[in-house]
């Protein structure tokens, strides 16, 4: 009996969640794995049954393997990941949230305020104030200072000159911002006793960060990291609007963002729902691998404790 | 005893009502008042009061329109100042049908439209009249969402008006699909006063440039001759002699079609790509790149290059839209006298012939008012467009949103003639070209856009740019396009 | 006294942090001054200062058939507070189950939420699309709230339960041995101990909401009355019209100064107000 009712209180617990997730993700992601199969676009919506498997081909994977930049795409997109990650998304985001740790509770807020100001603004904005940044002399910012002290092409156009820095620059500060908030928000949660005590003990401010705080936030690392990995690999809006993919042949086109070129964004308005799913799968497969190997290098296991109150 | 956790509580419990509260109230259209204040036309207010006779029916149609506020809203507004006068027609033709008009009327890309369209159509709540790009008109009439117009534009006049050449735009298959609602043209701006510094140059024969582009006379390969001894002369730095726009657009289909380019098969309706054309297309740009007489840039600032370059005499020919010199005027040379000072220092024309003995040619994106398949009163919709389709209307739409008029009366219409860029470049639509209705124009449209990309960087050549595009379309196309000289 | 070396290891942290902020600071420097000028020459106005561009303030730059700024930002604060609320709500509790409760599937569920974040949102569009209209929701605000909660939860319920996971489990026994229910020790004793989480999870759910855009917009038939700012926004641009990018610079900054404010508030008012808690003993 009481089986049952922590059972059911367990479910009570849930269902809001994972009705919205049954309602919103599950069933969306069946359908998105059905549509990859058929070739649903949106001047056939009308007419083309595509539940039916009748309908069903892998012609849309096989355009995909047969088109022979897609080797440099996957590249692209896994040097932007990796890149982008260790640099920015995780790495600055950890090192925000110590430093600000340390420093004076007003100044911390301004610091991360600061760091959090280009994932509030709107894209468009944000796109216009780095597109500035990079312009050609005499309107662009960084060449106001580079050129009069020589450096840098001469006073042209920044994004041109080096893509990749600036798209990973963009991408990387708009993303630490998440892992910055929420390691400070799990430093701050550090019971103070363990701080306390280790300054008691002696150790210094940098043994102290690696003995104590870092080990106590693992999970919250975990899940950055993760999570990370996968709003990098589907996100590209930002990189849409700074390059397009450019300046060259997909010199900075990552997997979405073909994805997005090839098959959602039309110009007759034929929106390829199948092919575009076709490319999302690929893409979603890689994020699971990702995932799933992340989850067994941090002991995922481990970390996912029993709970100790199960029956009273 | 009121605790601070009630208050939370019951505050919870009231937003989770509002918000239940939202799902049931209706998604809420535009207000059908309407105050516009236009050069051409005194404030006036439009209220529609309908009387329903008795017996009669009560028609609401909603008319979806995408529009830059305030200077396109006359887009969808000329159709709600229809509404009296299609009223009064029914009631004088003993029709007891009346017609209300609501109107959704923003700034969301077209390609966003369409999917709206796409998805409302599947749930039955499509807007009776859309206003779109003709490009669209493809794939919504393979989809079946929109109904051919032809045997029906017989009824009204002010069709015949309209300019011939652009029912060309909204032609799928050999039917008529909308009515034009506006158009712009894609000009080759040039400098004055730096063209006639050129060596070979004199005030007369820049003058006379439009004229000599418009028999032919003058190619693409002249243009870039001319820039080229530009820079040599110190007329202009080192890659500014002619420039494109610095992204992704229409224009770049200009110059296809200045080389003769075909991308519709007009009986069977499938795409074309010439694959010779697309040589010179390829070659065209690659050599503006090397010759130091160009710079092109695909990855630009708007507000912090093309503009203050274009319009600061730094750069001698440049491609531009016609709606540009209106805004140029406004941002950029307005301390420096603005259209006059415009009119006084840059000369524009067609986009000069590819080759010697081809025809200049310009681009236009026409939009258009299609009608839904699933509307219940086609005529009515039709009559609402009709109306919007006069000199009045449509020219203080022009005006306001600085377009070109689609009605071949408009050029002697004097508000159309107050504005004399507009009406001196009207002559353009005469030789202009549109994009193809087709739903295949997309891949098309990406993958030479893509190959430009490689051309500009340097990373293709012209003729290995042409092969990925062949390859490319053939890979993702198949035999819905037709491939030609290759 | 502080020693030189203890003045350095304070002043450290400082330093490259300073360091740290400079490009963005310089990058928002510049959308203040444009937003003030005529034009700029990289951080430099050039043709005069002007309060043009933020004109939209005070008088409604788009007619009568448009919502004012501040009718637009009313209802982005409305959706956002909304959305705030609920995924806060709604994460809590599954996180808390999560983290507490045993059943069968606890890890299943969990990995399948983060996974989930792997498939593009825009990949998935058409097929809610489908849900939405069986349910009947297609073009109705609820149908996009729920659909703006549903993408938030796979961050929302993770970041809870890790949050959940660091409480003591003394308190909880202690009354849930008195005879509580487990909804009562959710919500009195175990959400005010994770005020942090909250307001981490509170600060993205509020962005998420203030900044929303493809979702409402795929969803709904035009927005009307109900714009909110980021269609606002999308009114002062256009490929074939003129566009004042002063204003645009304008509308930006006013879209991300309410939103800063709120992290300020959840950060301060949430934080400081545990800081002097007590955690609860082993």
């Amino acid at each position: 009996m009481r089986r049952l009712r922590n059972r059911l209180e367990a479910y009570g617990f849930l269902a809001p969640a994972g009705g919205l997730v049954i309602l919103f993700f599950i069933i969306p992601v069946i359908i998105l794995f059905i549509l990859s199969l058929s070739d649903l676009r949106s001047s056939n919506i009308t007419s083309l049954d595509w539940w039916l498997p009748a309908n069903w081909s892998l012609a849309n994977y096989a355009r995909i393997f047969g088109n022979r930049f897609f080797p440099k795409i996957l590249g692209n997109t896994a040097f932007y990941v990796v890149t982008t990650l260790i640099l920015f998304n995780f790495g600055s985001a950890l090192l925000i949230a110590v430093l600000t740790s340390l420093i004076e509770r007003r100044a911390a807020f301004f610091f991360r305020l600061i760091w959090l100001l280009p994932r509030l603004t709107p894209a468009v904005v944000y796109i216009l104030m780095w597109t500035r940044i990079a312009s050609r002399a005499p309107h662009g910012i960084l060449n106001q200072l580079l050129v009069p002290l020589g450096l840098g092409p001469g006073g042209g156009d920044l994004i041109q000159a080096s893509p990749w820095a600036f798209v990973i620059l963009v991408n990387g500060l708009i993303g630490a911002s998440l892992g910055m908030v929420i390691f400070s928000s799990a430093i701050e949660s550090i019971p103070k006793d363990y701080l306390r005590a280790s300054k008691v003990d002696g150790a210094s401010t940098l043994q102290t960060i690696r003995y104590v705080t870092l080990p106590m936030i693992k999970w919250p690392m975990l899940f950055v990291i993760t999570y990370q990995t996968l709003s990098l690999l589907t996100s590209f809006e930002q990189i849409l609007l700074l390059t397009d993919g450019g300046p060259g042949l997909f010199t900075t086109e990552v997997w979405s963002l073909q994805a997005f070129h090839r098959a959602l964004s039309n110009a007759a308005g034929n929106n390829l729902w199948g092919y575009g799913s076709a490319w999302a799968v690929i893409l979603v497969i890689i994020g699971v691998a990702a995932a799933v190997i992340y989850m067994r290098v941090f002991r995922f296991d481990d970390l996912v404790q029993e709970p100790k109150i199960d029956v009273l | 005893m009121w605790s601070k956790k009630k208050g939370i509580t019951y505050a919870g419990l009231f937003m989770v009502a509002g918000l239940l509260a939202a799902a049931c109230a209706p998604a809420e259209t535009v207000e059908v008042e309407v105050t516009r204040e236009v050069p051409v036309e005194v404030e006036v207010p439009v209220e529609v009061e309908v009387e329903v006779p008795v017996g009669g029916e009560l028609v609401t149609l909603v008319a979806r329109c995408r529009a830059k506020p305030p200077t396109e809203d006359w887009r969808c507004n000329n159709l709600l100042f229809a509404v009296a006068e299609v009223n009064a027609d029914l009631e004088a033709a003993g029709d007891t049908r009346r017609v209300v008009l609501q109107t959704i009327q923003d700034n969301t890309d077209f390609g966003d439209i369409m999917q709206e369209f796409a998805l409302a159509f599947e749930d039955d709540q499509a807007a009776d009249i859309l206003l779109t790009g003709h490009e669209f008109i493809g794939t919504e009439a393979t989809a079946g969402r929109i109904i051919p117009i032809s045997d029906m534009l017989g009824n009204y006049s002010e069709f015949d008006n309209v300019i011939e050449a652009l029912w060309n735009s909204t032609t799928f298959q050999g039917q008529r699909w909308g009515v034009p609602q506006d158009t712009e043209a894609r000009p080759i701006y040039w400098d004055k006063n730096l063209l006639a510094s050129v060596p070979g140059w004199d005030a007369a024969r820049v003058e006379g440039l439009s004229d000599e582009i418009l028999a032919g006379n003058f190619t693409l390969s002249d243009m870039l001759d001319t820039a080229e001894a530009a820079v040599g002369a110190g007329v202009v730095d080192s890659g500014m002699g002619f420039w494109m726009r610095p992204s992704n657009g229409d224009d770049f289909t200009a110059v296809y079609y200045a080389y003769g380019g075909e991308t519709i098969d007009a009986d069977t309706g499938t795409l074309v790509y010439d694959a010779a054309t697309g040589l010179n297309f390829y070659e065209f740009f690659e050599r503006g790149l090397t010759g130091d007489g160009a710079h092109s840039f695909l990855t630009g600032d708007w507000g912090g290059s093309y503009h203050p370059n274009v319009s600061g005499g730094n750069v001698l020919f440049w491609a531009g839209g016609t709606w540009q010199w209106a805004e140029w005027a406004d941002q950029w040379t307005g301390d420096l006298g603005g259209q006059d000072y415009q009119f006084e220092n840059w000369g524009y024309g067609l986009y000069p012939a590819g080759e010697a003995g081809g025809s200049a040619t310009t681009l236009s994106h026409p939009l258009a008012y299609l009608i839904s398949s699933a509307t219940e009163h086609p005529d009515l919709a039709l009559a609402l467009i009709a109306k919007a389709t006069t000199d009045e209307a449509n020219t203080r739409h022009a005006i306001n949103s600085t377009h070109l008029g689609i009605l071949t009366s408009q050029s002697n219409y004097e508000p159309y003639m107050s504005d004399v860029f507009l009406t001196d470049v009207t002559y353009m639509l005469d030789s202009t070209s549109y994009l193809p209705n087709n739903p295949n124009w997309g891949t098309v449209k990406q993958t030479t856009y893509d190959a430009l990309a490689a051309v500009q960087a340097g990373e293709l050549t012209a003729q290995e740019a042409v092969d990925f595009v062949v390859e490319t379309l053939q890979n993702e196309l198949g035999d819905e396009i037709i491939i030609k000289g290759g | 006294m502080m020693t030189l070396r203890q003045k350095l290891g304070v002043a450290t942290p400082y330093v490259i942090l300073t360091i740290s902020v400079v490009p963005i600071f310089v990058g928002y420097l510049w959308l203040v001054i444009n937003s003030f000028a005529v034009r700029t020459e990289g951080l430099l106005p050039v043709g005069g200062l002007t309060l043009e561009n933020w004109r939209f303030l005070v008088e409604a730059p788009f007619g009568r058939g448009y919502p004012s700024i501040w009718r637009v930002t009313f209802n982005t604060f409305l959706i956002a507070t909304f959305m705030t609320v609920l995924v806060v709500f709604v994460s809590s509790l599954a996180g808390y189950a999560l983290s507490r409760l045993k059943f069968s599937g606890r890890k299943s569920f969990l990995s399948l939420t983060l996974i989930l974040h792997a498939f593009p949102s825009v990949t998935l569009l058409i097929g809610i699309f489908f849900v939405l209209r069986a349910l009947g929701l297609y073009n109705n605000l609820f149908g996009v709230g729920l659909v703006m909660i549903g993408f938030e939860l796979p961050f929302g319920i993770w970041l809870m339960k890790g949050f959940f996971d660091n409480v003591s489990w003394d308190m909880e026994r202690a009354a849930l041995i008195d005879g509580a229910s487990r909804l009562r020790v959710w919500w009195e004793i175990i959400l005010p101990t994770i005020k942090p989480g909250i307001a981490a999870l509170a600060i993205f759910a509020f962005i998420s909401g203030w900044n929303a855009w493809l979702i409402p917009r795929t969803f709904t038939i035009g927005a009307g009355q109900q714009a909110t700012l980021s269609v606002y926004l999308q009114n002062f641009q256009g490929d074939t019209v003129m566009v004042q990018w002063g204003a645009v610079t304008a509308v930006g900054l006013f879209q991300l100064i309410p939103v800063a404010l709120f992290f300020i508030f959840t950060q301060d008012l949430l934080l400081t107000i545990y800081s002097g808690g007590a955690k609860g003993g082993t």
